[in-house]
């Protein structure tokens, strides 16, 4: 029974054709294996390239976005401009309540500093404040405060207005703002105080640049004593004085 | 997951043999192919190492009889006698062969495996115990009563 039993079935053999469709088929398993494996590959890398892209856009963005320079417009209206990598204004903010007003109807984000600049001061609120004694001061704090200056005093700042264009430290943008108030004004409240004026920064918020300059020009003159607190009123008085007769003011400088 | 090469070496000596398994089990040559595919992708993807080729051949025996245990279950062809593949092997096998083989398929499954496994792969009780995970006096007891339904089926003539 053994030899029949292993006869019979010795006659049994899986067929080439048999053979071959397995082969073919563990080929054909291995590919989609393959196909699987790498796209659970991408599907786990998916993530990391979003963070990737994600962390260059966020570079991208703050190397470009991120503030680099300021500029400060001070009349007796405050105002300050910060500007991105590609001087253009990512931030307008004001430094008095006359500042508030005239920025109350401008738009300012995403111009040009030039034009940001020629706009705040053409603006029908500043026009009033610019009167024949104004004293327009535009401050400049950046690592490339040279062309932001020459860009200023080709513009009708210098040409029309006869503004002053000067730079400051970048320290000194840090310690205006400590003390509310814009780099321009801070410059002459510091040169002040280094004369002895008395003068703290709460006074110099409501005097407007155009007295604070002729107070400096006093001291650099040889003036020695300090601000008394009846001439304080009257510079403040002197200030809100000079804002009622803005208009009268303003037609006077249109003549020029 | 194996090596190309292995894996062709493995269908060209375990074929015949599955082959066979299928034979006691399955209808016809598509189920067969069918499940040859599977026992061979199983052992593809199997990444434990055989400690020798009888623990391998052991295991591809348990694994083919379990996928056509799978098939038929899947295919709901418990009460199919395989006889009808058979007439597709007529062409290779001998008259006189034909009819032991058909009395062989005839048995119920649990003989066929255990007449199988011991008159043709030569394993003894025991081992066919371990394989089937079934005592070897059980296996013992199926080797017995398979054989006397041989005999019976055979007309008696032969001594198995």
């Amino acid at each position: 029974m053994y030899d029949e039993i292993q006869k019979a079935f010795d006659q049994i053999h899986a067929t080439e054709q048999m053979k071959q469709s397995v082969s073919d088929y563990l080929k054909q398993e291995n590919q989609k294996t393959t196909k699987n494996s790498a796209k659970f590959r991408l599907v786990t890398l998916a993530p990391v390239f979003a963070v990737l892209l994600l962390c260059i856009g966020i570079g991208n963005w703050y190397f470009w976005e991120m503030p680099v320079s300021y500029v400060s417009v001070d009349v007796n209206p405050s105002i300050e401009l910060t500007l991105n990598r590609r001087n253009r204004v990512t931030d307008a903010k004001s430094r008095n309540r006359d500042g508030a007003k005239v920025l109350e109807h401008l738009q300012l984000k995403g111009k040009d500093y030039l034009e940001a600049v020629e706009l705040l001061v053409e603006s029908d609120a500043m026009q009033p404040y610019l009167t024949a004694d104004a004293e327009l001061t535009v401050t400049v704090a950046s690592v490339k405060a040279e062309e932001l200056l020459s860009g200023l005093q080709d513009s009708v700042v210098a040409t029309h207005y006869h503004g002053m264009c000067g730079s400051a430290d970048m320290e000194t943008v840090t310690a205006a703002h400590d003390c509310g108030m814009s780099l321009g004004k801070y410059q002459i409240y510091q040169l002040l105080t280094q004369y002895g004026s008395g003068l703290t920064a709460e006074n110099c918020q409501n005097i407007s640049m155009c007295q604070l300059q002729q107070l400096l020009s006093q001291y650099e003159n040889g003036r020695s004593e300090t601000v008394s607190e009846n001439e304080l009123e009257n510079m403040q008085a002197g200030c809100s004085h000079g804002r009622q007769q803005h208009h009268h003011h303003s037609g006077h400088h249109d003549e020029q | 997951m194996r090596g190309e090469q292995e894996v062709e070496q493995a269908i060209e000596s375990y074929s015949d043999m599955i082959r066979r398994i299928c034979l006691l089990h399955l209808n016809n040559h598509e189920d067969t192919e069918d499940v040859l595919q599977e026992v061979f992708l199983k052992y593809v993807l199997h990444s434990a190492v055989f400690e020798s080729k009888e623990h391998e051949k052991a295991w591809l025996i348990r694994v083919t009889l379990n996928a056509c245990k799978d098939l038929k279950r899947k295919l709901f062809r418990h009460s199919t006698v395989p006889l009808d593949v058979l007439s597709e092997e007529a062409a290779s096998v001998m008259p006189e062969q034909m009819e032991l083989l058909e009395i062989v398929l005839s048995l119920p499954a649990k003989y066929k495996d255990v007449i199988y496994l011991h008159y043709y792969e030569g394993y003894t009780a025991k081992e066919i115990g371990t394989m089937l995970h079934k005592k070897e006096n059980t296996v013992y007891s199926l080797l017995s009563r398979g054989r006397e339904l041989l005999k019976q089926r055979l007309g008696g003539g032969r001594n198995v």
